[in-house]
């Protein structure tokens, strides 16, 4: 084990690549994929589906097995609570175990697949408690109701005896999230946690997110295709397209100036209240198909929907991820000339 | 409202599903789904119906088409009474209005190619007089949502959900229509899919001069596509009015928390937003009243007390809201 250094990053993704053996062929869900993550802040790592985000969410919790049908590269370096840096893909299981909840906790996009559907909620969360410390039930019962209460549940002891089904999305996420705070991690990943919630409930889930974040001065990784959530969480951001990033960079400055053809053409293509378009007139759709992990374009994986292609380099070559300003990154044959 | 009599007329629809438990399945109550609705749509326009999961939205869009029994109420296309048709006059209203599912997964028959999907309600309404004559409209129809004639003959688990959604679209325009109720037609496609979807029906409205009912939870989508907007909550239309005006200036409670919530793609304008407290009320057991006033921060006892009606407050928009004092 190493010695954790002093402005070591918290997690730092070395070419994180997962490949998928399936039946149909091989499955490029992640390739290459590196990024480092600071304390405190939050990242929001945006893609289609098919893009690998959701793979590299379950790559960092340790939740891709390196001897299963996934075939895992690369490293996942985490500065543990406990001291030291591991490499999450070559934990012993035991060890693994302890490390998510611990260090790293992930929420997911159903609450309600994630819960049992047989067990009240106080006694899940209770479990989650005693997984990680050896308190005696009632202790970790008061812990359970003081969890709740802290990310504003009303009436925490009703909602404790009550089973997944007789609860709302929003309260059933409220739980999760519970769930993965029990242990105080570090690092918490959530996997498009307000997707299926209805908007109201989602301003009131990103407003609790932001809360805790601000408060305990967690770690968030967002994992999202909702670019209007992007700007209204994250400090920084990834895009991926088809299991690669292509563009790296603050969320403001990439917002404001976008370099890669796909994000450029991502943000302009969505209805928004605060500029609408003039009545008639069309949004700017990105044509073509999202491609299949199964099947990814050869050059730039874009290139066949890209309208500044140009043939013989673009469809050919895949273009480097290169620095293109201070903190930025971008994966574009042609970004210094399109602007 | 114009002179001319509205395409679609609704009033005071109403549907409620009962609720029955136990072994003899007794009655225990209903599950208020659509409360005393009413609207219009006329020849050509698109009128958006948004609300959140459990407004009723969803039981309009169907009850419209009569694809499920209203409770009450009357509904009216082109001036004939729409609960009153005989079997013969219902196929022919089939002709005439048509549907679009978020779901084209779902919506069509994995066996079938996407020639027998598309051409399918032509020969149930026999339309065409050859399966030669069929094949040619099916590829007219393709062309119409720009997809080419070598899709014919793929099944729907070759596609991919953008041109699922295409095919599901032209399915519905096969018989001509002249109103389309499209149930939340791009929500469940990517991204960089929505646009498409949403400019083809945009395009096609143009075109076809089709009348729509286009219900969605996407407020933002609804702004650009439609002509005016319907804000539905827990069973009752909450406000009413040309879309523009109606997310610039939002006349009702509801509407104006709706439009705080939805998340702003624009990072230098992170703002404290209004948050709406709590949960939706079940449909069930509805409050009294007003049934937004539980979560309304400008509720006052009076809104306990009686329903709001739906009234005019400037020339095309209507709100159900007692309050003038604030907005």
């Amino acid at each position: 084990m190493e010695q954790a250094a002093p402005n070591q990053p918290l997690l730092d993704v070395d070419a994180l690549t997962v490949r998928f053996r399936t039946r149909a062929g091989l499955v490029h869900a992640v390739s290459e994929v590196s990024f480092q993550l600071a304390r405190g802040e939050t990242l929001a790592i945006v893609g289609e589906s098919g893009s690998g985000k959701s793979t590299t969410g379950l790559a960092i919790m340790g939740l891709l097995s390196t001897d299963r049908p996934a075939e895992v590269s690369g490293a996942v370096r985490l500065a543990s609570k406990s001291g030291g840096v591991k490499d999450v893909l070559c934990l012993p299981d035991r060890e693994r175990r302890r490390m998510r909840g611990e260090d790293v906790a992930m929420i997911f996009q159903d609450p309600m697949s994630s819960l049992n559907p047989i067990y009240s909620v106080g006694s899940q969360i209770v479990e989650a408690v005693q997984q990680h410390r050896p308190v005696a039930p009632r202790t970790a019962a008061a812990e359970a109701l003081r969890l709740l209460a802290e990310l504003g549940i009303p009436n925490p002891g009703r909602i404790l005896a009550s089973y997944p089904h007789q609860l709302s999305g929003g309260t059933r996420q409220r739980v999760m999230i519970a769930i993965a705070l029990s242990c105080r991690p570090r690092i918490l990943i959530a996997d498009e946690p307000t997707t299926a919630l209805d908007v109201t409930i989602q301003a009131q889930i990103l407003a609790l997110l932001k809360r805790l974040q601000k408060e305990t001065a967690m770690t968030v990784v967002f994992i999202t295709h909702n670019l209007g959530v992007v700007a209204e969480v994250a400090d920084r951001m990834i895009v991926m397209y088809g299991g690669r990033i292509v563009e790296a960079g603050p969320v403001r400055d990439v917002f404001r100036v976008p370099r890669m053809p796909y994000t450029q053409s991502l943000l302009r293509s969505l209805p928004r209240l605060d500029q609408l378009q003039p009545a008639g007139e069309p949004l700017e759709a990105i044509p073509g198909n999202v491609p299949s992990a199964m099947a990814l374009p050869g050059g730039c994986s874009f290139h066949p929907r890209c309208r500044h292609l140009v043939s013989g380099t673009c469809d050919s070559v895949l273009p480097p991820l290169e620095p293109c300003a201070p903190d930025r990154l971008v994966r574009c044959a042609r970004w210094r000339e399109i602007g | 409202m114009p002179v001319s009599s509205p395409l679609l007329d609704v009033r005071d629809l109403r549907k409620r599903f009962e609720i029955r438990r136990g072994p003899f399945r007794q009655l225990v109550g209903h599950v208020h789904a659509v409360e005393d609705v009413s609207l219009a749509i006329h020849r050509e326009e698109v009128l958006g119906l948004a609300g959140e999961s459990g407004s009723g939205k969803s039981t309009v869009g169907r009850s419209v088409l009569r694809l499920i029994e209203p409770t009450s109420g009357a509904i009216t296309f082109d001036g004939t009474d729409l609960l009153h048709l005989d079997p013969a006059e219902l196929r022919r209203f089939r002709r005439r209005a048509q549907i679009i599912f978020q779901d084209a997964y779902g919506s069509l028959d994995p066996r079938m190619t996407v020639a027998e999907a598309v051409s399918e309600p032509l020969i149930v309404q026999k339309l065409v007089a050859s399966e030669r004559l069929a094949r040619d409209r099916v590829a007219e129809l393709l062309a119409l949502v720009a997809m080419g004639p070598e899709y014919m003959e793929r099944r729907p688990r070759d596609l991919s959900g953008g041109q699922r959604q295409r095919v599901g679209i032209a399915r519905a325009l096969s018989v001509k229509p002249e109103f389309i109720v499209a149930d939340e037609p791009a929500s469940a496609l990517d991204v960089s899919i929505q646009a498409q979807v949403i400019n083809l029906l945009a395009d096609l409205r143009r075109r076809l001069g089709l009348a729509m009912l286009f219900i969605s939870h996407d407020i933002a989508v609804m702004a650009h596509l439609c002509d005016r907007i319907a804000v539905m909550y827990l069973g009752r239309i909450m406000e009413i009015g040309p879309s523009r005006e109606l997310v610039h200036s939002p006349q009702h409670p509801y509407t104006a928390a709706l439009l705080s919530a939805v998340p702003n793609p624009n990072p230098e304008q992170r703002r404290e937003r209004q948050l709406l407290e709590g949960d939706v009320p079940s449909p069930a057991n509805p409050p009294s009243g007003c049934a937004f006033r539980t979560r309304c921060r400008f509720a006052l006892p009076a809104c306990a007390s009686t329903v709001p009606p739906l009234r005019e407050v400037a020339p095309g928009r209507l709100k159900a809201c007692l309050r003038d004092d604030v907005f």
